[in-house]
């Protein structure tokens, strides 16, 4: 066969280049085995919410309110809990669920005790939303209160060997019964649970207040729980979405006027949001986990193509890097009757060769660095993930393509050789070829100056978010969760914790920097204006400013006892929003069922941002804890966090007054953190990809490099013999090398900084960064294209004798 | 004007008289190759360097003949032409009757093709290539099947008792043994026509009779082969010698100028 012959040769000729050809293969491989990685990560995003049957059915209502004046006031993932009763009854709805978030308690099985834990009470028809797959029992009796399903991966845990059904875990003083196990929510939802108990039994936790409870089952005001609905195929949602909106405003048992007094506007319209764009399109108000957004996913998706391209440019820099041999090679089957095909044919067997090797190479790396990056990323990516005739068809067209990229230019540069060189046995490189690796340094110097200055931009920023003044004291904030364990005896505790060194404040706060907050309704009935508008509200204890450190600007802030329960501190975000002249003369109202009351305004403080770096300060209004109010956390001001032997006294005393309670508790420096891990791992992939851009362009220069010194080997062997010192020949040659570089680099500055711009747009709160950081990442990059070039000049002109050169040039 | 129709096996080509191995069915002697005032001019920037004059030559089929002269007298150059390779400035070219002037690359390629053989000073071997499968080239690329080009080789390697150098890469070849795997390559189409260039100047004197004489071989068997050489000694081996001096053609013991 006469594949057989190009295929033989093919192996020879890259046998005997043995160096050249590990390094091709070695750069094609890893800058696959990346972009194998990079595409597992891609499909893994675009799969969220995608592997529940019928997903593309399933839709979560959310509500989008207006205030009075046409500001959006409510973008809200939560909606009002009624709402699911009108969606029953259209007959375009399949199934409707509601799904409420439990609060972080503690939940007991025998002398067992989970502290964090994923808890939804939800109605009886959330598996028929989300089919999962029920392993054991039967969810029929989740109607009744105090019934709860648990998730596989929580029965393993903590049933092992013994059936989980039937046996009773309690959470809250309320003891639920476990009647089914199911399959755990696919890794890539945008919610997990581990129990899901029967809503019937939050009527059982109000029994104490009937009518509160009635109240709070129909209040069209209040954003309770999330709704997710199972649409009928084929239906319009947009009109559907019309028509459930009418109907809700048409509908007088709902009474959503009444209620909210708001008799004149709709306060809430709802909206359908298909679950499968929530994880990267979704930019509501108390979403139940962290979401991604589509930039990262383009960044990615750009990534891979930049890492591909820049991998095969550099394919057809090493293979043409030093073209007199492969052009004697095509002059001699020229010669002897080879067409131009018949080169290029060998060419693109090569081509191939390489790249199927690399692919496999590629592939295994890929298998290889999964698990790190599964690490740094918190995913399960897995290269069986590549499964399936598309996949592989992907993976093969993928070869394939890199091979007709990285052979294409050579077999069309060596196949258009004219047969008359060979009786000068000379092989001069054209003008045109020089121009065209020109191109391709140029593009190598682009990618790798973009990567960078997109590194160093995400880098700057968040450093920049690290240590932004947030206007309060975010060091050394010992924070205790699920602190209501302790409510009763909070005073004694605290009294106590403040007799210990090192700790220099304490106070309990319902909700803190970083978490979700509430929102109330208030009324300013100014002079001049009125304005309803729902702020974010904050309950704490007096000793909140002092224990977080914040500025008040004006007035007082809450006194200790109940003088100040009829109070309020708002920050200036809310004087603003209100457009309140004199705060400290002024009230605010506010009302609930048909009652209201007035709020004095006790002080100003500064802004702080109490929510991440991605949202604008919005007005806040802090509040003094009552008796009655839940209160989650307990804040603890330490002098610092080395400070072991205060950290242990705390345990030792949060372990005397609540019993048995696991202590869960962080420092709030770490928790805000958090919030930005998804950047941080974003930046640490770019910084890996980066790197191995610059190993790259490095080989591409050094390629370039060889490829000059033989298209000037002429004019250098001259300036040589005739004893010009090597610093004005690398001179010259640094001038050649120079022009692309310079190319590359006003090509890559502009996209690079728009696309920081781009990321920077996520943050209500930035900083640019400096011309010496462009200027930098200008330099390194230049350094490494000079670097390359002085090397390759000492290796293949320095180090040479001149009476070889001479040799060289004369007996040719 | 001759019908150019041409099979991809040159061996059972259709065109008139050129290239079929049955030569007792053409004239013995007939023009091979025939120029008219062929000049070659070289441009290099502004300057213009003529390396060929009003060269007149006529080489029949069969013929033996020695292009000598100093270096830089044109030889090369005015082999590469009568070999299809370059192209002249001026004047005709006549390839077996053919006016080959206006030929664009393309077709000057595929006349060469299977027709016309070449042997240069450096022989040119693929170093990935054993001595079989560099011979086997020109076949390959003419299509012969992988029979027919065993068949073929093996009794050419036969025949110059090469057979035990089938297996062997360039590089474990004598200067000899490597120009002969060049001949080889370059006659296994049995071309018309044989363009040596410099064959023996990398080779010792008992080398380099070695390899006259298979030229001596290869032209009793009825090919035409124009050699280029500087060497007086070469020259004088074959049986007709055209001198050149500066561009033009001095001597030719065919016709005395």
């Amino acid at each position: 066969m006469n594949i057989l012959h190009y295929i033989r040769t093919a192996f020879r000729s890259l046998l005997r280049n043995k160096l050249y050809s590990a390094i091709n293969i070695a750069g094609l491989a890893i800058g696959l085995g990346l972009s194998i990685i990079i595409l597992l990560l891609i499909k893994y995003e675009l799969s969220y919410d995608t592997h529940i049957k019928d997903s593309e059915n399933i839709y979560r209502i959310t509500s989008i309110g207006e205030s009075i004046k046409g500001e959006p006031a409510v973008k809200d993932a939560l909606t009002p809990l009624p709402l699911s009763g009108i969606l029953k009854t259209l007959d375009q709805t399949e199934a409707v669920t509601r799904l409420i978030p439990g609060a972080n308690k503690l939940i007991k099985y025998n002398t067992s005790s989970l502290s964090k834990s994923r808890f939804f009470f939800a109605d009886p028809t959330f598996f028929n939303v989300f089919d999962l797959k029920i392993i054991k029992g039967s969810v029929s009796e989740l109607n009744k209160p105090g019934r709860v399903v648990i998730a596989n991966s929580m029965a393993e845990r903590y049933f092992k060997d013994t059936n989980a059904i039937g046996k009773k875990i309690t959470r809250g003083g309320i003891e639920y019964e476990i009647i089914a196990v199911c399959e755990n929510m696919p890794e890539a939802s945008h919610f997990h649970f581990d129990f899901i108990a029967s809503i019937s039994t939050i009527k059982k936790m109000f029994s104490f207040n009937k009518k509160m409870l009635d109240e709070w089952e129909k209040d069209w005001k209040l954003l309770t729980c999330y709704t997710y609905a199972r649409i009928r195929p084929g239906t319009d949602i947009r009109l559907f979405e019309e028509y459930l909106n009418k109907k809700i405003e048409q509908n007088e048992t709902t009474s959503l006027s009444k209620n909210n007094k708001i008799t004149e506007n709709p306060f809430f319209r709802f909206h359908f949001q298909p679950i499968q764009s929530i994880h990267l399109h979704s930019k509501l108000n108390s979403e139940i986990e962290p979401l991604s957004n589509p930039f990262r996913v383009i960044i990615f998706i750009a990534i891979a193509v930049f890492i591909l391209i820049i991998t095969s440019i550099n394919f057809i820099n090493i293979t043409t890097a030093q073209p007199s041999k492969r052009l004697r090679d095509a002059v001699i089957r020229k010669t002897i009757g080879a067409r131009r095909y018949h080169i290029a044919i060998q060419i693109f067997t090569e081509a191939f060769i390489i790249s199927a090797t690399a692919t496999l190479f590629g592939l295994v790396l890929a298998e290889l660095m999964i698990p790190s990056f599964n690490k740094l990323f918190g995913l399960s990516l897995n290269i069986n993930q590549i499964q399936g005739l598309q996949d592989i068809g992907i993976v093969i067209l993928t070869t394939f393509i890199i091979g007709v990229i990285s052979g294409g230019y050579p077999a069309k540069f060596f196949s258009e050789i004219n047969v008359v060189n060979i009786f000068s046995n000379r092989y001069n490189i054209h003008r045109n070829s020089f121009i065209i690796r020109g191109i391709i340094i140029t593009g190598h110097v682009f990618v790798v100056l973009f990567l960078s200055i997109l590194t160093a931009g995400i880098w700057h920023q968040l450093n920049y978010i690290a240590d932004k003044d947030l206007g309060f004291n975010k060091k050394n904030l010992f924070v205790i969760e699920r602190a209501g364990a302790i409510k009763k005896d909070y005073e004694n505790f605290k009294k106590d914790l403040k007799n210990i060194k090192g700790i220099e404040n304490v106070s309990a706060s319902m909700s803190i920097p970083g978490e979700e907050y509430l929102k109330m309704h208030f009324t300013y009935q100014g002079t001049d204006n009125t304005r309803k508008t729902p702020i974010t509200i904050n309950y704490v204890d007096c000793d909140y400013l002092r224990t977080m450190e914040m500025i008040l600007k004006r007035g007082s802030f809450l006194s200790c006892g109940n003088k100040d329960s009829m109070g309020v501190i708002l920050n200036s975000a809310a004087i603003k929003r209100f457009k309140i002249k004199k705060p400290l003369e002024e009230q605010l109202e506010t009302g609930y069922n048909e009652k209201t009351w007035n709020i004095n305004i006790l002080g100003v403080v500064n802004d702080y941002n109490y929510e991440p770096l991605n949202n604008k300060i919005k007005p806040l209004g802090i509040m003094l804890l009552s008796k009655h109010n839940y209160f989650r956390y307990i804040i603890i001001r330490v002098d610092s966090r080395q400070n072991t032997k205060a950290l242990s006294e705390i345990r030792r005393l949060w372990k005397k007054y609540s019993g048995d309670q696991p202590l869960d508790s962080f420092f709030l420096e770490d928790r805000l953190s958090s919030i930005y891990s998804q950047d941080s791992r974003m930046l640490t992939a770019l910084i890996i990809f980066t790197l191995f851009s610059f190993f790259i362009s490095t080989l591409g220069f050094l390629s370039f490099a060889s490829f000059l010194i033989e298209y000037k080997d002429k004019k250098i062997s001259l300036m040589k013999t005739t004893g010009i010192p090597d610093t004005y020949i690398l001179k010259d040659i640094l001038g050649s090398f120079g022009k692309y570089v310079l190319i590359g680099i006003s090509l890559a500055i502009m996209p690079a900084m728009a696309t920081v711009k781009i990321w920077l747009k996520n943050f209500a709160f930035t900083e640019n960064i400096s011309l010496l950081t462009y200027i930098f990442m200008i330099v390194i990059v230049s350094a490494i294209g000079i670097l390359s070039i002085s090397y390759q000049y000492y290796k293949l002109v320095y180090k040479q004798s001149e009476h070889y050169l001479i040799r060289k040039r004369l007996y040719r | 004007m001759l019908l150019f129709v041409t099979d991809y096996r040159a061996k059972k080509c259709t065109i008139s008289y050129i290239a079929c191995n049955k030569y007792e069915q053409r004239p013995k002697f007939y023009e091979m190759i025939k120029t008219q005032n062929i000049v070659r001019i070289f441009y290099t920037g502004e300057v213009a360097k003529t390396a060929l004059s009003n060269i007149n030559i006529n080489i029949k089929k069969g013929e033996y003949v020695s292009l000598s002269g100093p270096s830089g007298c044109g030889k090369s150059t005015l082999l590469s032409i009568l070999g299809l390779i370059d192209k002249q400035t001026s004047g005709e070219l006549f390839f077996l009757d053919i006016n080959i002037s206006k030929k664009k690359e393309h077709q000057r390629a595929k006349l060469r093709r299977g027709n016309i053989g070449y042997v240069f000073k450096d022989p040119f071997l693929l170093d990935e290539l054993t001595v079989f499968e560099n011979i086997e080239l020109p076949l390959f690329y003419m299509r012969y099947k992988r029979k027919e080009r065993i068949d073929i080789i093996e009794n050419a390697l036969l025949k110059y008792k090469m057979i035990h150098l089938k297996n062997k890469y360039p590089i474990q070849l004598n200067e000899e043994q490597q120009q002969m795997t060049a001949i080889l390559r370059a006659t296994v189409t049995n071309p018309s026509l044989l363009i040596a260039d410099e064959p023996t100047g990398r080779l010792d004197s008992k080398e380099r009779d070695n390899i006259l004489k298979t030229f001596s071989t290869l032209n009793e068997e009825g090919m035409t082969i124009i050699l280029a050489t500087h060497s007086p000694y070469i020259s004088d081996q074959t049986p007709r010698t055209i001198r050149m001096f500066d561009g033009h053609v001095v001597t030719d013991n065919n016709i005395t100028l």
